[in-house]
């Protein structure tokens, strides 16, 4: 299988090229069946390359594919490789399984849209962008398959391009991705500054040898690293930049269920993980790395708190959940990360995909106030829903509770107590918020509008839901934690992290760790029991604690007013800028007027040279002529 | 000769060899039996490529008494004629079918022409070189006029044999001043003759006249005035061949005579050819910017991009000639993709080749819009084309050799062109076709478009191979 590693992201690429070429021509059913199959086929090659790899000895679970030189330029030279290791190959599983489920579903959900070839050409070719980027051997071909990602998020966002809002949505995250991405390839060049090379291999065995010039904690690693960072806040969404994933729920719902929560967006928390050695070398920036982090986990939990758009709630939420990866890793807890962001695609894509069943009932009623007692009428809906906001809540032994459980623990055997109590705190939010949605929209009287005749989803959406909520139960008991056997998840990755640089761990009792989880399990029950007092028990709670702290209740439906802010102080004053000096004065004024001043003149050239082209053999002759003497007269004039 | 040499000739003399049977067939073949004049024309190319591959790896050789070279050059070029012979003979048959000249003759020529360009690249001789460029021009003046009945056709054959004659001469003057100061006419005697001490007087009137006469093959500017009106005027698919073959040839050329010849006289060549590739840029831009006419269009943008490979000539570094031979290919690819589709659609009498032919034509032909398409954004140089990719080294060479503001200059043209390039796609893609009606094009065309469009895209993204190739051939300069 390895042999045939090209051919896993090129399977979704020809479904993509055959959706969106001849799609427009085919029936819809063969639509369907080329764009699932794609992906089914592409999910089970990353399987096969997984066995693979499994049944190598753990250190020798790297596998490299160079296809051919891509670039060579004189000292410079970027190859067209994979790299195919545990960490690779946990990505490709969840990329593909995930994807291929939400093709499935999407048949369902899409079935009465206009444009349906152009949402699965998207969507392959999404599956092709995000693998190039996961198997991708070097920096460079990871910022192609980067890109492809961010193209394909900006088209599927804008994807019902008739709506302004969906429209300008896709254009926000166009352009505050474009800031991650400055941050993104200047810390790639800077690694190529350093290093000379842009393959992972000699770079990070570069700087795993602790070389003279870039030694742990220098400028040159905590620098590359802090930029690195920033293309990853870009696209996972991490404060400054998170404002434009919230908007990105303009796109249909499948998007955001792939795209917009279980894979693309963890693609941030990805290449810190795989720039693991960088990273860990670099102090400072693995703060930056956990303050941010822990910061977006707890502000998006408490902003996620008043949405009532239910998708909104998801997007917050998503927003929260990779905060709690960066924390992971800004802790030092690469492995924890990367268990979270697998279990994560799971549950995440899970209520998402139900949020779409919930609305496609609905005939597109978002707005959590006029859902409610949806329980009977969606029973698959609500039980995998449930099962999915159980693990998100971090309820024992669903997926959930294993891996945020590893990153609080490791924040306290790391000696952050401070980052284990925001942590916390956070994940009684998150039990909080995630079942006030669950609460509003499956219980009590139904508050949809008359005429709404709610009923569960056809088959094609109720099976991936399923499958979704076996996943999210049991996907924990892979990566155990100490007090409860052997964490294998992080055994099997461990020859990716390797090149870590670790600290010592202290020795700390596996009656604490044990201790730590049923308090964090207590504490998500308290989540859970508080939004049962507010939403079913008493539901005008709520109402008077947002007249009692309105001024709060304002700052977080405002989501912190950051949109404001960045409308001020960036968007106004460059708009001003380019209206008034640039375009006014600059373009028209200089621009303009050099631009058709050459045009004029290169035109009047053309008019005076189509004169001279008379079409009589004479003067062409004489043309020649004079030609010649000119060259001879040149050649012995200038001559020194 | 040892037969050992005469194994080197071989692909030559398969070439004349089916030109002769071609001349022979044609008295006894019907109309109907006019494809296997094709097939014949395109097999011998095929058995020639072949033979041309035995001797690949072989070293550079010297035969005829250090007359003919056998190396890595000689056989990039010689392969890259028979490719664009091959092409022109495929690309030709439907037009010539249509227009009622799909004679034996015609593929006959071809092969003379290619057997006649073979020669100018593997020359390394004076008389050699001028004789091959004989061979080409006698078989070019005759396709040139080949639509007998045709007015235009006639003119262009006509002024292209006055002016060609006229240029020849020129070039065997300078053939003889050179001689009268080296006292040979090899190029490596030549060579001898300006290294030992003082340059001799006449070598340096001797290059600017064999300069001349090149370029007027070349068609560089001020010698470019018949390249317009005989483009035109010609049959679409003998202007295909002439926009590649002969031009390509003409380098071949002139690479040889000014790196193995006169290196001595490189700081008085390299002047006088910045200046033209100055000249043949922008007046070939400029000119081109004012047409309606697609293939005069294309005749001016032909003029234009030999002014680009002339950077390549002027950096005087391997990586210069290098790109050059690069840029050959992909400019050999992307002309004749445009010229094979506005032959396919010029229709009866060869007629419809104006702009507002154009309009519309992503809607009426997706498939030839789109393979145009691609052609035009590879002339303009746009990134992931291979025509991109080309210019990237060739300016880079120029940069590398200390001739920035000529790159710079080579640029700016470039952005200029673009304006030329994309109206035709403008016309294409965002103007209503004045009349329905599907074109087609013949499936033989509609192959090389397909095959063209890959290369493109191939030279653009994995430009690798092909670069190491062209600069494993330029090792035989020297």
């Amino acid at each position: 299988m390895t042999e045939l590693l090209w051919l896993l992201p090129l399977v979704p690429l020809a479904g993509a090229a055959l959706c969106g070429l001849a799609g427009r021509r085919l029936p819809k059913r063969a639509v369907t069946i080329v764009a699932c199959s794609a992906s089914g086929a592409a999910f089970v090659l990353a399987l096969a390359a997984f066995f693979e790899l499994l049944a190598l000895a753990p250190g020798d679970r790297r596998i490299e594919r160079e296809f051919f030189t891509w670039i060579a330029a004189g000292d410079f030279t970027a190859s067209a490789g994979f790299l195919l290791d545990p960490l690779s190959a946990v990505m490709a599983l969840v990329v593909t399984g995930v994807g291929f489920l939400i093709h499935v579903y999407s048949t369902g959900y899409m079935r009465a849209e206009a444009g349906y070839y152009r949402f699965f050409a998207y969507m392959n070719l999404f599956l092709f962008s995000m693998l190039v980027l996961v198997l991708a051997g070097n920096f460079l071909l990871m910022f192609v398959g980067w890109e492809g990602v961010g193209l394909c998020s900006y088209l599927l966002i804008g994807y019902y391009f008739d709506r302004p809002a969906a429209a300008d949505a896709g254009k926000k995250a166009f352009i505050v991705n474009r800031v991650g991405d400055v941050g993104f390839i200047l810390g790639i060049l800077l690694v190529f500054l350093t290093f000379g090379s842009l393959e992972f291999g000699p770079v990070f065995g570069e700087i795993a040898a602790d070389s003279a010039f870039a030694p742990p904690g220098s400028g040159v690693l905590t620098a590359t690293a802090l930029l690195l960072f920033v293309g990853a806040a870009g696209k996972s969404a991490q404060i400054p930049l998170h404002v434009w994933l919230p908007d990105a729920m303009e796109g249909p719902t499948p998007v955001s269920a792939l795209i917009h929560a279980a894979t693309m967006v963890t693609a941030g928390v990805y290449m810190v993980v795989r720039c693991a050695p960088i990273f860990s070398r670099a102090p400072a920036a693995l703060d930056a790395v956990l303050v941010v982090g822990i910061a977006t986990a707890l502000m998006a939990a408490t902003i996620g708190l008043v949405q009532t758009d239910i998708k909104r709630v998801l997007a917050y939420s998503t927003v929260s959940q990779l905060g709690f990866m960066f924390a992971a890793a800004g802790v030092g807890a690469f492995s924890a990360a990367i268990f979270h962001l697998m279990t994560h695609a799971f549950f995440k894509a899970l209520l998402f995909l139900g949020a779409g069943s919930v609305i496609h009932a609905l005939s597109g009623e978002q707005d959590l106030r006029r859902m409610g007692g949806l329980r009977r009428r969606l029973p698959i809906t609500f039980w995998t829903m449930l099962t999915a906001a159980l693990a998100i809540s971090g309820i024992f032994p669903l997926a959930g509770f294993f891996s945020k459980d590893e990153i609080l623990w490791s924040a306290w055997a790391g000696g952050h107590p401070v980052v284990w109590i925001v942590g916390l705190l956070t994940a009684g939010l998150t039990a909080l918020y995630m079942f006030r949605l669950i609460f509003l929209a499956f219980f009590g009287e139904a508050r949809y509008a008359q005429g709404v005749h709610p009923h569960e989803s056809p088959r094609s959406m109720t099976a991936p839901l399923v499958a979704l909520a076996l996943l999210s139960a049991v996907a924990g008991f892979i990566g155990l934690p100490a007090w409860l056997g052997a964490n294998r998840f992080a055994r099997f990755l461990e020859p990716s992290l390797s090149l870590v640089r670790r600290g010592d761990a202290p020795h700390l009792s596996h009656a604490l760790e044990f201790g730590f989880a049923a308090l964090s399990v207590a504490v998500a029950l308290a989540g859970i029991f508080a939004a049962y007092r507010l939403y079913v028990v008493r539901p005008g709670t709520a109402g008077r604690i947002v007249a009692r702290w309105g001024a709060l209740y304002r700052l977080l439906r405002d989501k912190y007013r950051f949109d404001e802010f960045y409308d001020r102080a960036v968007i106004r004053p460059v708009l001003r800028l380019s209206e008034r000096t640039l375009w006014q004065r600059v373009d028209v004024g200089v621009i303009d007027r050099a631009v058709n001043g050459v045009g004029a003149s290169m035109a009047g050239l053309g008019g005076v040279l189509r004169g001279m082209q008379n079409g009589l053999i004479r003067s062409y002759a004489a043309w020649i002529l004079a030609g010649t003497a000119a060259v001879l007269l040149y050649l012995s004039l200038f001559r020194n | 000769m040892n037969p050992d040499e005469l194994f080197l000739l071989v692909p030559q003399s398969i070439l004349l060899g089916a030109a002769v049977l071609l001349m022979l067939m044609e008295p006894f073949s019907r109309q109907a039996g006019r494809r296997r004049l094709r097939m014949v024309a395109v097999a011998a190319v095929a058995v020639a490529a072949y033979a041309l591959r035995l001797q690949w790896g072989l070293g550079p050789r010297s035969i005829g008494g250090g007359m003919i070279r056998v190396d890595g050059f000689s056989l990039f070029f010689q392969w890259l004629f028979l490719v664009i012979t091959g092409l022109s003979a495929v690309l030709a048959a439907d037009f010539n079918q249509r227009e009622g000249i799909d004679r034996g003759e015609y593929y006959a020529l071809l092969l003379t022409a290619c057997s006649g360009m073979s020669l100018m690249a593997m020359s390394a001789d004076l008389i050699l070189t001028f004789i091959g460029i004989e061979i080409l021009s006698l078989s070019t003046y005759i396709l040139a006029g080949f639509k007998r009945r045709d007015i235009a056709s006639g003119e262009s054959s006509l002024k292209y044999f006055l002016l060609g004659s006229f240029a020849t001469a020129i070039l065997l003057y300078g053939i003889a001043l050179v001689y009268g100061a080296a006292g040979s006419t090899q190029y490596q005697a030549i060579r001898a003759a300006a290294a030992a001490g003082e340059v001799p007087a006449l070598l340096l009137p001797g290059l600017g006249l064999l300069l001349v006469g090149l370029g007027f093959k070349i068609g560089l500017v001020p010698f470019h005035s018949w390249i317009p009106d005989v483009y035109q005027g010609a049959p679409s698919p003998v202007t295909a061949f002439m926009s590649v073959g002969p031009k390509a040839a003409a380098i071949a050329a002139l690479l040889r005579l000014l790196v193995e010849a006169l290196p001595g006289l490189a700081p008085d060549w390299t002047r006088l050819l910045w200046l033209m590739a100055v000249l043949t840029m922008t007046l070939g831009n400029a000119a081109a910017l004012v047409q309606s006419n697609v293939k005069r269009m294309l005749a001016y943008s032909a003029i234009a991009q030999a002014g680009y490979i002339l950077v390549g000539v002027v950096a005087n570094t391997r990586e210069g000639f290098t790109a050059i031979l690069f840029y050959l290919v992909v400019y050999t690819v992307m002309n004749l993709m445009a010229f094979g589709v506005v032959l396919s659609l010029s229709g009866p009498g060869d007629r419809r080749v104006h702009l507002e032919d154009y309009a519309g034509l992503a809607r009426r032909a997706p498939f030839v819009a789109a393979a145009l398409g691609v052609a035009l954004l590879a002339l303009a140089g746009i990134p992931l084309t291979g025509g991109f990719m080309g210019k990237f080294f060739l300016f880079g060479s120029a940069v590398k050799a200390g001739f920035v503001g000529l790159a710079v200059i080579a640029v700016l043209n470039s952005v200029l062109s673009v304006y030329y390039y994309f109206r035709l796609l403008v016309y294409m893609y965002m103007k209503d076709a004045p009349q329905g009606g599907a074109e087609s094009i013949s499936r033989p065309v509609g192959a090389i478009l397909a095959i063209g469009v890959f290369l493109i895209l191939w030279l653009g993204v994995g430009p690798d191979r092909f670069l190491a190739l062209a600069g494993h051939s330029i090792l035989g300069l020297k």
